[in-house]
């Protein structure tokens, strides 16, 4: 309803210059932090959770999910699936830059194309889950050791490329089962449902439709491996592609 | 960032849109009222009970819009509550409390 709709909007508002007049004030560089490319500071990287300048304090211009300079704001520049200096942007050029004290770790991004990269998933997991060993300059190195240790269910090729989610929900933008999203889309490259693709021919050995394969994808159920996904007969687990719908519906939750 | 007082008109013209719905339901609620209490008094006098049973119908569909009343009450207490948050604490314990409030009002979830 339009009411409910401007109360909120009314706070947001709100929320956002709040916000944005706090980001305003320089900031020191040479501890841990993260810098946006166009040099906005996007917060500091620090174990007190409280202070008004982390990332992690949801209530910080840089934490709160309201705030434009925030990473976790779904619709702000540094945050959104579409943002310019997004490190959720797929097609980002210039995500987010991390820095430890005072070196430049990398450039977190969920685009793979970026150099120096630090995935996404992996850089919030261990911000969020393991910060002493982030502020030693390491990183929980693959997406997938991320997204095992965040007992998530997901196909993972064998080069270690992650190939979507086992949610099968079907309007989960990163499952599978989404026809229409990354990882279930016959046009795309990340999809084993597309026969040209690398993770779908009949030919490569990181397709689950080869029935030579010795590396096909494998299929993690919160955090832990289960079977290969292969039409494969000699290795062992597996589970047949064509099934892999059936499967999911039996075996995972759609809220995870 | 926006003055106080252009904060506070703004806070004032969704009070202002909210007073307005907040009064279309509270008419319409009596009108959904009136109608099972004339069924029921007509049932009464005329002795045909099925005359009732609208205004057992009636009486349930009462819940929504009484809901809905209860909830923009919560959102104009929330709103009235702004100003004084914004004028009398600093900025980020400002914006922590209207974080807060929007969370209560809305859920974590945007």
């Amino acid at each position: 309803m339009s009411s409910s709709d401007k109360t909120k909007e009314v706070f947001e508002q709100i929320l956002a210059q709040l916000y944005e007049e706090q980001s305003k004030i320089g900031k020191a560089g040479g501890d841990s932090y993260l810098i946006a490319q166009n040099n906005q500071y996007l917060g500091k990287i620090t174990d007190n959770s409280y202070d008004n300048d982390s990332v992690l304090n949801e209530y910080g211009p840089y934490g709160s999910q309201y705030s434009n300079t925030s990473i976790f704001n779904p619709y702000s520049p540094y945050g959104s699936e579409y943002g310019t200096y997004s490190l959720n942007n797929p097609y980002c050029s210039t995500p987010p830059k991390l820095f430890i004290n005072g070196n430049l770790l990398g450039l977190i991004s969920v685009n793979s194309y970026i150099q120096d990269r630090i995935p996404t998933e992996s850089f919030l997991y261990t911000l969020k889950n393991n910060l002493t060993y982030l502020l030693e300059g390491k990183i929980i190195e693959s997406e997938s050791q991320a997204r095992q240790l965040n007992c998530e269910s997901f196909i993972e090729a064998g080069d270690g490329t992650f190939l979507g989610k086992l949610n099968p929900d079907s309007f989960d933008k990163d499952s599978v089962f989404n026809r229409f999203g990354s990882y279930g889309n016959e046009f795309s490259q990340l999809s084993i449902f597309n026969r040209f693709s690398n993770y779908g021919n009949q030919f490569s050995s990181l397709s689950p439709f080869n029935n030579f394969a010795s590396t096909p994808p494998k299929t993690y159920v919160k955090g832990k491996f289960i079977a290969y996904l292969t039409v494969n007969q000699n290795l062992k687990p597996r589970i047949h592609p064509d099934e892999l719908l059936d499967w999911a519906k039996k075996n995972i939750s759609v809220f995870g | 960032m926006a003055s106080i007082e252009e904060i506070l008109s703004r806070i004032d013209l969704v009070l202002k849109e909210n007073k307005k719905i907040e009064w279309i339901y509270i008419i319409l609620t009596v009108l959904l009222f009136v109608t099972g209490i004339s069924c029921f008094v007509t049932a009464l006098f005329t002795g045909h009970f099925a005359w009732s049973t609208p205004s057992a119908i009636t009486t349930g569909f009462l819940y929504w819009p009484l809901r809905e009343i209860r909830d923009i009450r919560q959102k104009n207490i929330a709103l009235a509550t702004a100003p004084i948050l914004i004028t009398q604490l600093s900025k980020p314990k400002a914006a922590e409390e209207i974080q807060k409030l929007l969370h209560t009002l809305y859920g974590e979830e945007r």
